[in-house]
């Protein structure tokens, strides 16, 4: 007997083993083809933190920067060090900036995303190697995983903690609960939202009433942390970290209802294959409430934008799609715990788990829709987690006698959605490298002309324009009649004003096609995977320009 | 014994594949019915409110969710707003299948509407099946009936509705009857797709939900269903809201729809509509006129008819032929209607308890449609009246199996000849109701264009007085609708169809209008639907009572008038 269960625990270990060499190789294939992705969006500001903190790292500002079209003698960031530190490492090992070796050097944070999932996989679900393959295929990881920002290393070490204390808390195990209260710190450090980690473990502490010393002992080193960090910031600079831009804080009605409708396409859209939500709604009653309630939410959802014409038909039908689906998931989740809660009162058994993943979807969509400034993929990255998990307890409900249905159900599933997730995640590459190359272009172009030359552009195209020499024209800037400024619409939209009328003669508008037809940042194309501000979709079928780049000469009286 | 055993195994065996054969032929053949009935009038051009919907389907070209046409002049009324009284869907399909055409091709839209009368056809098929074996009958009748074939060549919603609202009951009753939430899901879609093709459709909601009361099975699953349509429809209305201003229309609010001179127009066009719009009335009497007292009660409604049909020949007012139509109809027709509601309080009388909400689902369906058609609806028609057909039908079959029996014999004396002669009759009717379409735009493309040319040379304007589909063809030839209140200088034309709108002239251009010619299109089938002369009102009580008339002669008389200088 005793032979027999080491033997079982012998290959559940070999089991194991197995799985977490799949979830790497997974990781690897996922990350390894992209690896040449261009600088994009904030990698700019994240690299130039490295390059800082090469020099010093308690320098936590950036010395005479332009930025959004203002100047700043003294520039802080919006984003917690660690990501920067990290990187400043593999500088100061003499690593050149390039894109393949600092995205290689990322490569660590997916990894610890999988492995962690994997981990919560098998405390919440039957399906610990489905858990972290379906997270690390969802579109808005894939495309995540392929930045310098924080949010996937974000997601890492928050996925890391809860596990360790998840575990920690239902072992009794101190050094896990250690563990985690380290990697909590980590995580406040390396993106701010992991702060909303302190609330969502209480919270599994009190479901679970484990109302012991030790399981509130982890909170005091992420609260010690940034207690310091905040201190040290408020000393040196005389002012509390920065948490956001203030780009687009509109607390008018209407934009707290866009950000909804931009929630529910993106929950719908970037998480888990659109479709295959649908087994989620199978219930008499389940059904009943859909039908009430779906015909007003895309009435509201999708009218609105083609009402206002901010959308074609097209674009509302999959708005509509992904709206369907953000509230199928959404209802499930919704009413799976209140299921529970009736049976908990009522002592008829019932799960926690489900109350727990509650809250830790609700908490991260309340802090996306409250207090950021727009909805954005990488921005709801760390709900997938308690969504992913969600779906997969919810296959055993759909299933519970048949394995062969929930293995098909389970695997189609992770194709789909790795189908989907790679398709975006080439049209974020191709996004990219269309700011890379157009910067090329027009270097070799207008590089010899009389004029001085400017960049009037944020992001990855601000980045390579300026390694091909040309200026970032902020307020302070002494341009001159004569002179050539390029703007890229995309790296400009929503934060940057337009040249002022009169000033300028258009050299040049040249519409940067692609024939790849999947849009994930494109204002024609009602695609903002990383503001909705752009469009209210993750992604979309469509063959719009990716980007429009205009020449511009400027003139004036002197 | 285990020869026995062997030939039982046979016989089941036979049976089972006889049963699976009739699972196959009998829908094939249903389908093959209903396309011998519809394709030969694919081309047929458009007709009555086909333009309307059309005029809103090109708006959605550029605006798909456009409830408005701006700038429209109607029945001579100019409206800078003009809202559509149609729930959206069938404008939308019409707008999808002229962007997938590439134009607007009577064909390509005829063809793609074919799947409504499909749709009808085996939704029929199936939903007898519950209440009768003849429900192979029952659904070729339906297809053969004259209202059915001529409503199947057109694109106006009315068919669409019925086929969904068929649709809708047959799921149901199937859904009911097996606990299945799938068919009940499906129910659902088939029932918001039928309130956003016909309004009339929301009134399944209250007749399904008494017939799952009476069936003791009011249950989420029951009422699931109606949830979804319901759901939208409010969702419609707040959308229509706040994109338009104001909540759908349902009506033009024309007429008087509750004084009581309407009232009994209506009640008597829905009599003579069961007479005659049916089940040919010749193959009706055959089946409803058996006895003396038949006979005695027909004769006994048919007298005051004459009466009163005799005095209006006097007047002027009906031709001959007229009359003796209205005669005939009418009295079939309440028998028609008096010996299915006996057939169906009979039933509720001596029939099990469980077939209590079969019997009293059939008498609601058609008393439910004929109130709100003889109460609600701003004027009696047979496309109004399409949703009574079914279970006149299925009812009929009931009379059929009482007089008759229930054998293939019956099938074969009775029901096959009451089919044919039907089905020719109704083709002869749609063939009248063609001829009439395709003299609007033979006129619009021959003498509308004849007429331009001269008042051109004159440099003169050619305007146009007339809606549906006259309507249409005028306007693709660049013509104008003409409002009632301009004011049109002398030396333009004015080309009027009375039957597309009869309105005399404003009284500042009643004096300065002439009569110049009179174009008389002929017809070779001697029947009209349309006609003020005849009497024949298919298409509204308004052109007269009967369904559809005999008369010789031309199918329109356009009238071509030229406008003189103000004295």
């Amino acid at each position: 007997m005793k032979g027999l269960v080491i033997d079982l625990a012998e290959r559940l270990r070999q089991q194991q083993t197995r799985d977490i060499l799949i979830v790497v190789a997974a990781v690897l294939l996922l990350t390894l083809p992209f690896i040449n992705k261009a600088f994009d969006w904030d990698d700019r500001e994240f690299i130039e933190f490295a390059q800082v903190f090469e020099q010093d790292p308690l320098e936590f500002h950036l010395e005479d920067l332009g930025y959004r079209g203002e100047f700043y003698e003294e520039f802080r960031t919006t984003h917690p060090p660690v990501i920067s530190w990290y990187l400043s490492l593999f500088l100061r090992l003499g690593i050149d900036v390039s894109e393949a070796a600092l995205r290689l050097a990322m490569i660590i944070f997916p990894l610890i995303a999988g492995v962690s999932m994997y981990s919560l996989g098998k405390r919440f679900t039957g399906y610990p190697l489905a858990a972290a393959l379906l997270l690390l295929v969802t579109p808005g990881f894939i495309v995540t995983s392929h930045t310098l920002m924080g949010d996937t290393p974000g997601l890492a070490l928050w996925l890391a903690a809860v596990a360790f204390y998840i575990w920690g808390v239902d072992k009794d195990s101190w050094k896990l609960l250690l563990a985690a209260g380290l990697v909590m710190a980590l995580a406040v450090l390396t993106a701010y939202q992991a702060l909303s980690l302190i609330p969502l473990l209480l919270f599994y502490t009190l479901v679970k009433r484990r109302f012991r010393l030790r399981s509130f002992v982890p909170f005091l080193l992420p609260v010690l942390v940034f207690g310091v960090y905040t201190l040290y910031l408020q000393q040196k600079y005389g002012a509390w970290p920065r948490f956001s831009y203030s780009v687009g804080l509109d607390f008018g009605w209407r934009d707290p209802s866009e950000k909804i409708r931009a929630i529910l396409a993106f929950v719908g859209g970037g998480i888990i294959f659109p479709l295959a939500v649908i087994p989620l709604v199978r219930k008499k009653i389940d059904l009943l409430l859909v039908f009430l309630l779906l015909p007003p939410l895309l009435t509201w959802a999708i009218f609105y934008y083609l009402a206002s014409a901010d959308l074609t038909v097209y674009q509302s039908l999959w708005l509509a799609l992904l709206v369907t689906a953000g509230f199928f998931l959404l209802f499930r989740i919704l009413s799976e715990p209140v299921t529970n809660i009736y049976r908990l009162v009522r002592r008829r058994g019932g799960s926690s788990d489900t109350l727990f993943l509650l809250a830790w979807f609700a908490g991260v969509a309340f802090y996306v829709g409250v207090f950021l400034p727009f909805v954005s993929a990488r921005f709801l990255l760390p709900l997938f987690p308690a969504v992913v998990l969600f779906f997969l307890q919810e296959v055993d409900r759909i299933w519970p006698s048949s394995t062969r249905a929930r293995t098909l159900y389970i695997s189609a599933t992770v194709v789909l959605t790795l189908m989907t997730g790679i398709a975006v995640a080439a049209a974020d590459y191709r996004l990219a490298g269309s700011g890379r190359s157009a910067a090329e272009d027009i270097s070799a172009k207008y590089g010899g002309d009389d004029g001085k030359l400017w960049v009037l552009s944020e992001f990855g195209f601000r980045y390579y324009m300026q390694q091909q020499g040309f200026e970032y024209l902020a307020v302070n800037a002494e341009a001159s009649p004569g002179d050539l400024v390029v703007m890229s619409r995309i790296n400009s939209d929503q934060v940057l004003a337009p040249l002022p009328e009169g000033f300028y003669d258009v050299v040049e508008r040249i519409d940067l096609e692609d024939r790849y037809p999947v849009r994930m940042l494109n204002r024609e194309a009602g695609a903002g995977f990383y503001a909705h501000l752009v469009g209210p979709l993750p992604f979309i079928v469509a063959n719009d320009p990716v980007d429009e780049i205009t020449v511009f000469r400027l003139k004036w009286e002197e | 014994m285990e020869a026995m055993r062997d030939g039982r195994g046979l016989q089941v065996s036979a049976d089972k594949e006889a049963r699976s054969r009739r699972r196959w032929i009998e829908p094939a053949l249903v389908i093959a019915f209903t396309l011998a009935l519809t394709l030969p009038f694919i081309a047929r051009p458009f007709h009555m409110d086909d333009a309307g919907f059309l005029e809103l389907a090109r708006v959605r070209q550029e605006r798909p969710l456009e409830v408005a046409l701006e700038d429209y002049t109607f029945f001579g009324q100019e409206n800078e707003v003009f809202i559509d009284t149609h729930p959206p869907l069938i404008s939308s399909y019409q707008a999808l299948v002229i962007a997938l055409a590439g134009s607007e091709s009577e064909t390509a839209l005829h063809l793609s509407f074919l799947i409504f009368p499909l749709t009808a056809a085996l939704s029929m098929y199936f939903l007898a099946r519950r209440f009768t074996r003849y429900n192979l009958w029952a659904s070729l009748l339906l297809m053969a009936s004259p209202g059915v074939v001529v409503m199947s060549h057109g694109l106006m919603s009315d068919l669409p509705g019925m086929a969904m609202w068929l649709l809708s009951i047959a799921l149901y009753l199937r859904g009911v009857e097996r606990k299945s939430l799938a068919t009940m899901v499906l129910c659902a879609f088939a029932l918001t797709t039928g309130v956003f093709i016909s309004y009339q459709v929301l009134s399944v909601i209250p007749l399904l939900l008494v017939y799952a009361y009476l069936r003791k099975e009011l249950s989420v699953l029951t009422i699931l269903p109606f949830v979804l349509p319901l759901s939208s429809f409010v969702s419609y209305f707040a959308w229509h809201q706040i994109i338009a201003g104001i909540l759908p229309r349902f009506s033009y609010g024309v007429g008087e729809p509750m004084a009581w001179y309407s009232l009994v127009q209506k009640a008597v066009n829905v009599a003579i509509s069961f007479g005659g719009a049916v089940i040919f009335t010749g193959a009706l009497m055959r089946v409803l006129l058996r006895t003396r007292w038949d006979f005695t009660i027909y004769a006994t409604f048919m007298l005051p008819m004459f009466v009163s049909m005799y005095f209006q020949y006097r007047a002027g007012e009906y031709t001959a032929i007229a009359v003796i139509l209205a005669v005939l109809f009418m009295p079939v027709g309440i028998i028609f209607i008096y010996k299915i509601y006996e057939e169906i309080i009979n039933r509720l009388r001596t029939e099990e308890r469980e077939r209590l909400a079969d019997n009293v689902f059939l008498l609601l369906w058609l008393s439910g449609v004929m109130f709100y058609v003889v109460f609600l609806l701003p004027y009696s028609s047979v496309r109004y009246l399409l949703p009574i057909f079914p279970p006149a039908i299925i009812l009929f079959l009931f009379l059929v199996e009482r007089y008759y029996g229930l054998a293939d014999r019956t099938a074969r004396i009775v029901l096959l000849p009451v089919t044919v002669t039907t089905a020719i009759f109704s083709l002869l009717v749609a063939g009248a109701d063609y001829e009439l379409a395709s003299a609007n735009e033979r006129f619009a493309r021959t003498d509308g264009r004849r007429l331009a040319r001269e008042a051109g040379a004159e440099g003169g304007n050619v305007w146009f007085v007339g809606e549906f589909g006259f309507r249409y063809y005028m306007e693709q030839e660049g013509f104008v609708e003409l409002p009632e209140d301009n004011l049109v200088p002398a030396g333009d034309i004015i080309i009027q169809s009375p039957l597309a709108d009869p309105r005399s002239f404003s009284s500042e251009l009643g004096d300065r209008v002439e009569l110049v010619d009179t174009i008389p299109y002929d017809g070779t089938i001697p029947l009209r639907v349309t006609n003020f002369n005849a009497k024949a009102g298919f298409y509204g009580h308004f052109w007269g009572l009967l369904p559809f008339s005999i008369a010789t002669g031309s199918v329109e008389d356009f009238l071509v008038y030229r406008v003189e200088e103000d004295v």
